[in-house]
């Protein structure tokens, strides 16, 4: 029960579990579910897949975070959002040369 | 599009992209600086081979291009009237209009670069858009406000 309760958590939602804070509440969470307070266990299993479900939802929304400088925006499909890369070489003004540009984002707009 | 700037041209109907943005956030002295460069100067002053020039008496814009019109696939479009003597302002946009070029889908599509305050906001449109560029890059700034409020965490 504990361990697929882990896993369940780290399927549903890997980017909770990439960071410092994702690796801290992974091992509390392994700490606790060891111990033999099953009933408690269960409900902290509960309420931590309900909040990672909450605090996850993007990824089953309909946008896309993207990260631009060091602001990120959550931006509609329906734009669809397109990022170059950081160090991406694109042609500067005059058409002639290229140079590195900070990072870039493409997004459309429809018609009426 | 219409809803925002009702002048916005929607040629092709509602299922095509009529605008399109490429947004970058180099800091706003940066931004400016991009501007200030005297990028596409050689089409006011007719220097680089750039000798044909029309004026749109509709819209109020000059065309350049290097090679005769209309069966030239690239133009620029110009506040002010090219001459050799010219003179070139300092900020891109107040002289420059948009590089324009011939379009498969669009007929024409046209770039301009505009700053609003740390982004530099490159709009692609059809060229009947292209005198709105100022009310379209501010309707593009708006849009990447409300997407920051967006995440849960900004």
């Amino acid at each position: 029960m504990a361990p697929g309760c882990l896993a369940v958590l780290y399927f549903i939602c890997p980017p909770t579990f990439t960071g410092p804070s994702g690796a801290t509440l992974a091992i509390l969470l392994a700490m606790a579910l060891e111990t033999k307070l099953m009933r408690i266990l269960t409900h902290c299993c509960a309420w931590s897949l309900l909040f990672t479900l909450s605090s996850c939802s993007e990824v089953f929304a309909d946008f896309e975070r993207i990260q631009l400088g060091n602001q990120q925006y959550c931006i509609p499909k329906e734009y669809r959002p397109y990022q170059y890369g950081r160090t991406s070489r694109v042609f500067s003004f005059a058409g002639a040369d290229t140079d590195n540009r900070p990072a870039s984002l493409i997004v459309q707009f429809q018609g009426p | 599009m219409q809803p925002h700037i009702p002048e916005y041209t929607a040629a092709l109907g509602e299922q095509d992209f009529l605008l399109s943005a490429t947004i970058r956030r180099p800091g706003a002295e940066q931004a400016k600086s991009f501007l200030t460069q005297g990028a596409y100067s050689s089409g006011l002053t007719l220097r680089d081979d750039y000798q044909f020039v029309e004026y749109d008496t509709k819209l109020g814009y000059y065309k350049v291009s290097q090679l005769p019109f209309p069966d030239t696939p690239f133009w620029h479009l110009y506040k002010m009237k090219p001459a050799v003597a010219q003179t070139v302002p300092e900020l891109l946009n107040d002289y420059f209009l948009g590089a324009c070029s011939i379009s498969t889908i669009y007929q024409t599509v046209c770039n301009i670069d505009i700053q609003r305050h740390d982004y530099l906001i490159q709009i692609r449109t059809p060229e009947p858009n292209i005198l709105l560029q100022q009310q379209l890059a501010t309707f593009v700034y708006n849009k990447l406000q409300q997407w920051q409020g967006n995440c849960p965490n900004n």
